[in-house]
């Protein structure tokens, strides 16, 4: 780099510096009211609604659902409940003696009671 | 705090809101602050990671509009006391600047922001993006070279 160049370079970065420094930003006093209104308040955010605002955890929760949802879909007819409710009915049935489901509905007779006909006396 | 934060967001009322919320932010965890930085430095760190924030939320909305006057809807304004070259269009080349800066990567716009327009040393302007002296000299240089080519540009020499 020769010595012209060096000088284009120097007195460019010194424009640069002198432009980026030449800016500056005045403090809004609203800001400072409003941030002791706040603090006075208490009325900092809620934890909770901070942590629902995090987009990462949002998406974490989301995942979370329907990984459950779908969990819950699968295994729902595994252990379906006809066959265990079927299982029941027969255990309940044997243990009272019965045979099955029709013999309960019929009728039972002793030996020294008259048949009933149907018919009118 | 207020210069940080209307460099990075270029939007005046963001930036307010970013700096009420770090504000708040210091105040709940003044009781931890143990000095090992500095209060500048922590401060500023604060602020650097909500505009981090606040600019991650933009992808998902649309972008700024290209303003007229990038640094009246920054919130900014040229310090009157500076004094300028003779027959240099100042507002014209602090515009062509802003627009530069709002086009670098965000990297290099915190390093040319901390440094060059809020006068931090070097080291504490790692410290408060959380990187080293030599990444920040390295996104300096770049983003220097940037600026300086895009202001020529601008300027049509």
């Amino acid at each position: 780099m020769n010595d012209g160049e060096d000088a284009m370079q120097k007195r460019e970065d010194d424009r640069l510096d002198a432009l980026l420094s030449a800016v500056r930003a005045e403090p809004d006093p609203r800001v400072w009211t409003r941030t002791r209104a706040r603090l006075a308040a208490g009325r900092e955010e809620p934890r909770w609604v901070a942590w629902l605002g995090r987009p990462v955890t949002l998406a974490v929760s989301a995942a979370m659902l329907v990984v459950a949802l779908g969990g819950t879909l699968l295994l729902e007819p595994a252990g379906g409940s006809s066959a265990d409710a079927t299982t029941l009915t027969d255990q309940l049935l044997a243990e009272r003696g019965a045979a099955s489901a029709d013999e309960l509905g019929g009728t039972v007779s002793t030996p020294d009671e008259a048949s009933d006909s149907g018919g009118l006396q | 705090m207020h210069g940080l934060a209307r460099s990075m967001l270029r939007n005046r009322e963001e930036a307010d809101d970013v700096v009420e919320d770090a504000l708040l932010k210091i105040h709940t965890a003044a009781a931890g602050f143990r000095g090992s930085r500095g209060l500048r430095t922590w401060t500023l760190r604060i602020v650097a990671n909500r505009c981090r924030d606040a600019l991650r939320r933009r992808k998902f909305s649309a972008p700024p509009p290209d303003e007229l006057d990038p640094l009246a809807s920054a919130g900014l304004s040229i310090d009157p006391t500076r004094e300028w070259e003779e027959g240099e269009d100042q507002k014209r080349a602090l515009f062509a600047l802003e627009k530069a800066l709002a086009e670098l990567p965000r990297e290099q716009r915190e390093a040319v922001i901390l440094v060059n327009r809020l006068g931090l040393p070097l080291a504490e302007a790692g410290e408060v993006l959380g990187t080293t002296e030599g990444a920040m000299k390295s996104r300096l240089f770049r983003a220097r070279e940037t600026l300086r080519a895009k202001l020529r540009e601008a300027l049509g020499e």
